[in-house]
């Protein structure tokens, strides 16, 4: 019996083989190119997945567990000969409890339909990726996504309760559980989350869940000079104003969002800076008071305000979907958009977006800039043509120098989209700086704990 | 390369295969969630099919995955880069039916259909009944044009079920007769939901008696009327949509038409999009009927209901507000959560083709429907209503118009 047919005794109805079938799942949203999985097999139930789990190990076949398939790294693609696993048909949200904070949903579910489902009962799942239209709960998980609204409420790590995750044996784990504190050993949820599946897959989640804002208002700040806006954002913060979100975004993704339709800023400037205050319906507008003035004192040439729902609304997607937007700046179709995703602590801010600015010139690139400023994560998109080996050069060593400059500044390579095949040589340079390269030795070791055969994902994070 | 394969490379190679557009189409879940039949899988496979031609080869295996996209065109409102998998859908069909290699025999079989009857089913007489005793003239400046769509359903409906227990096999055999003997579609028509003709016999006079109530004049071609062709332009016949649609015009232009008054939204869409790019100097106005009837008086019959918008009305046509605002003031109407230009699909574009998609589309929008909370929908479409039925009561927004109208 072949492959295939062995893997339709285990999921009947979900092997996809032929060409046809299969090429979709050899591109993810990155600029990679993957390799023709041997098959793909949509599991429905946590038993499947085990079976399918023992099955590959026995056969020593590898194993990529895919979700909506939006990884900026190549995380949910192949790098070679593979089968793919992919969790989508696993999108049941199986119980939500406000009394628990809690919700449990299958590792399918996408993000934006279980906000749907929770905002029926007036609770919101904080992480927002800019793809939660289409990421899934098991792919935040093994990318640990951020989002939005990171400055309030942290990255997906801090809202994960709990993990049933299989690992390459087929042993299905039930780590953590629906409470908000467990102390149960080391720590093994925290250590599946991030771990861009090379270390188990993961099939269901305890999610934390919060009530939502009562209200909230959007403030669009202008700025002609960056650092007046890193300021700006240290004094909003400083006065005790503790933002929702804190974005901003340069010149040329405002003409790229602008370009999209999505939302016309109000004026022209260098630089918007994003904000949303949420307090009490009674406070509200004291507060929005007050952050306009520590806006404007601190260079702001114009406040906006809104509380109007369209409005607010257009300007999130419009934020959501600024690398997107700006991929209609590409001039070729052989054009790519690499993105950077280095993250800084806030207060250093201003120096490394000088430094940004420099390395832009020095290596004659093409750069918009946008970010979650509040958490000094900072999403350099660099241009690059695909075909001209040139430049594909000058990019990766802006690359590097980027990635240098938040080690200097006591930041990190990589925020939020992870490690993937992407940023390989950018992590090893991290632990090298901090003189921890015995770091990445612990992970593979630990790697070869969970997955001796190297069979998970292979090719990620590590080479 | 061919017009059709530029115009599919232009619109896929903008893809940055970010998923978005997956996560809305309607048919991904329905297919069991395989890539290739959900929206950025059909853009990729778009790109093996251009390959495929300029090394000169086969396009088979290809096909199923742009045949059974539905046409909604949720992919583009989501879509950041502005490409529209619908019509990467569309092109590529236009491609296989250039090349003539792997095109569904069903498709075929409604090609010949339109071109030889001028309606999917040779419908004759029956297609008029429904103006019976209206004494409604032939000719004349503004025209009432149901393309048949609303005519058609309990046929189409009848026939489809009948294929459907055959099997496929007995479905291929019977869609293979008919494409070498088309009489046999004549005997097709035996084949009639008689209460659902009644049905949208009676939504059409509906429709009559309120343009009659706004003081609007028309004329209706009667028997004579053709079907828009609808279908094979979806199914990709792009060179016979062309010849057919110069002659329903020609047909228009000898009854001294200037305005045309749509019934339903397929056939609204067609005429107000796409045959000005397939008629040169296709210049009538075309107006939604409800379009026409905002000076009339409703009043609020009481009734509490689900409004399930048809993509071809809320998508394509920016400003038509007209049918939720009519029904608005003629009943207290809630939306499900997908509405407006996120509307969801009724399933009906690949009843034909992928029944079970098709089925599974349909079900996911009757459970969202049922979740608003009432016990009726009301739709501006007949394909929407023949769909949706399967899940609960569901009434053409005409008969909630005339009802309140009389009030």
């Amino acid at each position: 019996m072949d492959i295939a047919a062995e893997l339709r005794e285990i999921v009947p109805d979900g092997v996809v083989t032929g060409r046809e079938g299969l090429i979709p799942y050899t591109r993810d949203a990155s600029h990679f190119q993957g390799a023709m999985p041997s098959a793909v097999v949509l599991p429905s139930t946590t038993e499947q997945v085990s079976n399918l789990l023992k099955y590959c190990g026995q056969k020593g076949l590898a194993v990529v567990a895919r979700g909506g398939g939006t990884s900026l790294t190549g995380a949910s693609i192949a790098r070679a000969d593979a089968v793919v696993l992919s969790l989508l048909r696993m999108d049941r949200i199986l119980s939500v409890s406000g009394e628990d904070s809690c919700a449990e949903v299958e590792a399918g579910v996408r993000i934006d339909d279980l906000n749907l489902r929770l905002s029926k009962t007036g609770h919101l799942f904080p992480p927002d990726p800019g793809s939660s239209l289409a990421a899934t709960i098991g792919g935040i998980i093994n990318t640990n996504a951020g989002g939005l609204r990171c400055v309030r409420y942290g990255t997906t790590k801090d809202w994960i309760l709990g993990v049933e995750a299989v690992l390459m044996d087929g042993t299905v784990l039930r780590l953590g559980n629906r409470t908000l504190k467990s102390r149960i050993g080391y720590d093994l949820t925290s250590l599946i989350v991030g771990s861009e599946g090379t270390l188990a897959v993961v099939t269901k989640a305890f999610v934390k869940i919060v009530s939502k804002p009562e209200s909230v208002a959007r403030l669009l700040a202008y700025f002609n000079d960056i650092e007046s806006l890193g300021r700006a954002v240290a004094a909003v913060r400083a006065s005790g104003i503790d933002p929702l979100i804190a974005e901003y975004l340069d010149r040329m993704t405002m003409d790229a969002v602008e370009s999209t339709g999505t939302f016309k800023f109000h004026i022209h400037s260098q630089y918007v800076l994003l904000l949303d205050i949420d307090r009490a319906e009674e406070s509200l507008d004291r507060y929005v008071s007050a952050a306009t003035l520590t806006l404007k004192g601190c260079g702001a040439v114009e406040v906006v305000a809104t509380r109007d729902r369209a409005e607010m609304e257009r300007l999130y997607t419009a934020r959501k979907g600024a690398y997107s937007s700006l991929l209609r700046l590409r001039k070729t179709e052989h054009d790519a958009v690499v993105i950077g995703d280095i993250v800084v602590p806030p207060s250093t801010l201003p120096s490394v977006f000088r430094r940004v600015d420099e390395l832009v010139k020095e290596h004659t690139i093409r750069v918009a800039l946008f970010g979650h400023i509040g958490d000094g994560n900072i999403h350099a998109n660099i241009f690059v043509d695909m075909s001209d080996n040139a430049e594909r050069e000058r990019v990766e060593h802006f690359h590097e120098d980027l990635a240098r400059t938040a080690l200097e500044n006591g930041g990190s390579v990589s925020a939020e989209h992870g490690i993937g095949m992407e940023k390989v040589s950018l992590l090893r340079m991290e632990y090298s700086y901090r003189h921890s390269e015995r770091a990445l030795g612990l992970m593979k070791e630990l790697k070869s704990v969970f997955d001796p055969k190297g069979l998970l994902n292979p090719g990620k994070v590590f080479d | 390369m061919t017009a059709a394969a530029q115009r599919l490379h232009e619109e896929a190679a903008r893809c940055i295969k970010c998923g978005f557009c997956e996560a809305v189409c309607p048919t991904l879940p329905s297919a069991g969630y395989q890539a290739s039949k959900g929206a950025r899988g059909r853009v990729l496979l778009a790109d093996e099919m251009l390959e495929r031609i300029g090394r000169g080869e086969s396009l088979s295996g290809l096909g199923d995955s742009f045949y059974s996209c539905l046409d909604c065109y949720a992919c583009y409102e989501v879509c950041p880069a502005g490409v529209n998998a619908g019509k990467v859908s569309h092109y590529a069909k236009e491609i296989i039916a250039e090349s003539d290699q792997g095109v569904p025999d069903m498709a075929r079989l409604m090609e010949k259909n339109i071109m030889r009857f001028g309606s999917l089913l040779p419908l004759g007489k029956r297609a008029a009944s429904w103006s019976r005793g209206l004494e409604l003239p032939a000719t004349g400046d503004t025209l009432l044009y149901t393309g048949q769509m609303y005519q058609l359903m309990s046929f189409s409906s009848a026939l489809t079920g009948f294929l459907r227990r055959r099997g496929e096999l007995g479905k291929r055999l019977i869609v293979g007769s008919s494409l070498k003997f088309p009489w046999l579609m004549k005997l097709a028509v035996l084949l009639n939901d008689r209460q659902m003709f009644d049905e949208m016999n009676n939504s059409l006079r509906n429709i009559a008696y309120l343009l009659k109530l706004a003081g609007i004049r028309f004329c209706y071609m009667g028997a004579d009327e053709p079907y828009p062709g609808t279908l094979m332009f979806d199914l990709g016949f792009e060179a016979s949509s062309r010849a057919y649609a110069t002659a329903v015009t020609d047909e228009f232009r000898r009854r001294a038409v200037r305005r045309i008054i749509t019934v339903d939204p397929h056939t609204h869409d067609i005429l107000a999009n796409t045959y000005p790019s397939l008629v040169p100097g296709f210049d009538f106005e075309v107006v939604h009927y409800t379009e026409l009837l905002g000076s009339l008086k409703f009043s609020k019959t009481g009734r509490q209901v689900t409004y399930h918008e048809p993509c071809h009305l809320s998508r394509r046509f920016d400003s038509l507000s007209a049918p939720s605002d009519l029904l608005g003031r003629a009943a207290d109407i809630s939306l499900p959560d997908r509405h407006g230009r996120r509307t969801h699909c009724c399933g009906g574009p690949d009843e034909l083709l992928f029944p079970e998609i098709s089925s599974g589309v349909t079900a996911t929008r009757t459970a969202q429907l049922a979740e608003a909370g009432n016990s009726m929908t009301v739709t501006a479409c007949p394909v929407c209503l023949l769909n949706l039925r399967h899940g609960g009561e569901v009434a053409d927004m005409s008969q909630l118009l005339v009802e309140s109208a009389a009030r």
